[in-house]
């Protein structure tokens, strides 16, 4: 083990969060949030800074930028591949700091991280917690770690005003989806189906449930990932929750295609995303 | 966890498929932690010989994971002397370990090292 000493040094904390600001506003719109996936360090480190850029000049919302992890246990095979390339070239933590710092200083969409625990609790959460707000960056979506074992990033993300996004599954229990609410800032993730990320031709009926269930738990700003690929999905999920994630196809895109090719995707998706109902 | 100053896990190697893991599960931490138990290292040739050395005296295969747990009783079992009884709880069978041992112990003809 690395030993890390927590510095809690002043900061200015985020007193209120863009992400769900940005949820709220594509909603009176008339629309949902539209949130983007992309691995940090994919392809190359420059180049991963480029997409990310590109999604959000194509008409994506929010980017969600994942740390490359060596166990990624939420992960399908498109975003493994992505990022064991990225682990592979070198991709370090401090790099996930410097993307976020370079997207922010390009583009208004707020960047949440996704990262698996393990490499935050290495560098230290109310570190990283400090580093992440300096760069400009709107929170974390943390998939592997549940709120009974996050007593220390509650404390860091309310310290720093920085949002936290836990995931609700179709197998929660009514409890456990009340507590993701109730301690979720931004949005809570409702995880589409029991499985892991991959585009798929259906997105299972059992995201609409719970969408259901998480707003009878009180949820303003619930959204869907897993399985989303097209504008017609993102059109489909948007009837009903306030915003769809994609991820693997953005990746496939940017793999096959580079960053034109992505860019090309997220403005269609970014079409699936809008005169969904009337604006208010 | 085997992990580096960026917390990415770090590959481990053991000959013994179900050790050959990055890291300790909590319970044995804890034991460890509080002085009830007591874990020594063992090498994959260390275990190998216990391996054999069980299967040829007893007729009883060892599964090349309980051949570690063999392979600390030998050792023990010269520190503590012939008067010594010492239990060992031999959790799993080594039938399913053919094909690793004939590997090992290069008893595989040629088209098995193929496969």
């Amino acid at each position: 083990m690395t030993a890390t000493t927590n510095t809690t040094t002043t900061v200015t904390p985020n007193r209120t969060s863009r992400v769900e600001a940005t949820i709220a506003r594509r909603r009176a719109e008339g629309g949902g949030a539209l949130i983007g996936y992309l691995p940090v360090g994919f392809p190359t480190l420059a180049e991963s800074i480029e997409a990310a850029v590109a999604l959000a000049e194509n008409g994506v919302d929010i980017i969600e930028l994942g740390l490359p992890y060596s166990d990624p246990v939420m992960d399908g095979p498109v975003i493994q591949a992505a990022t064991q390339q990225a682990l592979a070239n070198g991709f370090r933590l401090r790099d996930g700091i410097e993307a976020v710092a370079a997207i922010t200083a390009r583009v208004d969409a707020p960047v949440l991280v996704m990262t698996y625990w393990n490499p935050i609790l290495q560098y230290g959460v109310d570190r990283f917690a400090e580093d992440l707000l300096a760069a400009g960056g709107a929170g974390l979506i943390t998939p592997d770690l549940i709120p009974d074992d996050a007593a220390d990033w509650f404390a860091a993300s309310e310290r720093t005003g920085l949002d936290r996004v836990f995931l609700a599954a179709p197998s929660s229990s009514d409890a456990r989806l009340a507590h993701a609410v109730e301690v979720s800032r931004g949005f809570v993730y409702a995880v589409s189906t029991m499985g892991i990320t991959g585009a798929r031709s259906d997105v299972d009926s059992a995201a609409r449930i719970l969408i259901d269930r998480l707003r009878l738990a009180g949820a303003t700003s619930a959204c869907v990932g897993l399985g989303i690929s097209t504008p017609e999905q993102v059109r489909e999920i948007l009837g009903y929750a306030d915003g769809a994630i994609v991820g693997s196809a953005l990746v496939k895109a940017l793999s096959d295609g580079g960053v034109p090719a992505l860019g090309e995707l997220a403005a269609r998706l970014a079409a699936g995303a809008t005169g969904i109902r009337a604006a208010v | 966890m085997l992990q580096d100053e960026d917390g990415q896990t770090v590959e481990s190697h053991s000959i013994s498929a179900g050790l050959d893991y990055p890291g300790v599960g909590p319970e044995h931490s804890w034991l460890s932690t509080i002085g009830r138990a007591t874990y020594l290292p063992v090498t994959d040739a260390a275990a190998m010989d216990a391996f054999r050395l069980l299967s040829r005296t007893e007729g009883i295969i060892p599964a090349i994971e309980s051949a570690h747990a063999l392979a600390g009783t030998l050792e023990l079992g010269k520190r503590l002397g012939p008067e010594a009884t010492i239990l060992v709880s031999l959790s799993g069978r080594g039938d399913k370990d053919m094909e690793t041992a004939g590997r090992y112990f290069d008893l595989l003809d040629e088209g098995a090292q193929q496969l």
